[in-house]
């Protein structure tokens, strides 16, 4: 979806206003809103892609007003109500319905560790055939979903160079809609500051991305 | 935003690449970062499941350094690539 999330390229945000710290959290509610998207990830009615999904369906006003970890809790709250986890009337009330449906089996607080420490990985052991071989030169698909996607508008229609084949891993714009993982080839592409951003590009400068292969084709 | 001699370190800067990779070395000083014309910056989007973490340059002065005291120079910024790895404040005998 073509959504507030995907601002590359974009002006008027200001200066960079870096933090200093080292902390990934500056309040206390951030870091329980990072605890409860991991908990409730944990009861396996979502994927990571479902999630981001998610975030990118605000409006542009409500994302851009929304601090990041808030995204997180807004967020939370509607993927529980379509997971059927939690009503609407409770989240207005703030009160639990008694004769609400449970997560079964819910996350126990001695299984935290091992559910944190487990990673997903989203490489996998199957074998494809290789379609652009290192140096192959490509163009970005010009695609625009209305669903998730992971490929920045910015590249769209843009001619890169395959720099290095990172693997087969599973493709975000189908496993996001639970529709699949379809592994594919996950490349990594080198694009010139000049043939994204023109005369305003920076030639010191070349963007490299991430992208599946079937948002690539030959140029 | 990362940047790079040829063989050294790189790499991404989460956000700030995403938004911003238009004028990269202006960037940059946005963080207090100042680099030769003649360093090579390289922007990474991390559009995908994979991280990238920069290796710092070595900062000149560091030399007979035992890991530890090396690895008390960097800082989470010279691991994204928008600050230099600190020169140790005094010179070990």
């Amino acid at each position: 979806v073509n959504g507030m999330h995907d601002m590359g390229g974009m002006d008027g945000f200001g200066p960079i206003r870096p933090d200093g710290g080292e902390t990934p959290f500056q309040h206390r509610w951030e870091a329980k809103a990072f605890a409860h998207l991991l908990a409730c990830g944990a009861l396996g009615k979502w994927n990571n892609d479902a999630v981001r999904s998610h975030f990118e369906s605000f409006s542009p006003s409500e994302y851009l007003t929304m601090r990041y970890f808030e995204r997180w809790n807004v967020g939370l709250i509607g993927l529980l109500i379509d997971a059927g986890l939690v009503a609407r009337e409770e989240i207005a009330t703030g009160r639990a319905d008694p004769t609400a449906q449970k997560a079964a089996p819910p996350l126990r607080e001695q299984d935290v560790p091992s559910v944190v420490a487990a990673r997903e990985p989203y490489n996998r052991a199957v074998s494809r055939e290789l379609i652009f071989a290192n140096g192959t030169k490509v163009r970005a698909r010009n695609v625009h979903p209305e669903t998730h996607t992971r490929l920045p508008r910015y590249v769209r229609g843009k001619r890169g160079v395959i720099e290095r084949c990172h693997g087969v891993f599973v493709f975000p714009d189908t496993n996001a809609a639970m529709l699949g993982e379809h592994p594919q080839h996950l490349y990594f592409v080198r694009f010139d500051g000049t043939e994204l951003w023109g005369d305003r590009g920076d030639i010191r400068a070349p963007v490299y991305t991430d992208i599946w292969e079937q948002h690539l084709e030959p140029v | 935003v990362a940047r790079a001699r040829p063989s050294s370190g790189l790499v991404q800067v989460r956000g700030i690449s995403f938004t911003r990779c238009r004028r990269s070395a202006g960037i940059l000083t946005e963080f207090g970062l100042r680099l030769d014309e003649d360093v090579e910056i390289r922007v990474w989007d991390s559009t995908a499941e994979i991280r990238y973490l920069v290796l710092p340059e070595r900062p000149s002065g560091s030399e007979g350094l035992s890991e530890d005291e090396l690895a008390a120079l960097v800082t989470r910024d010279a691991m994204i690539g928008v600050a230099k790895a600190a020169p140790p404040r005094r010179v070990p005998a």
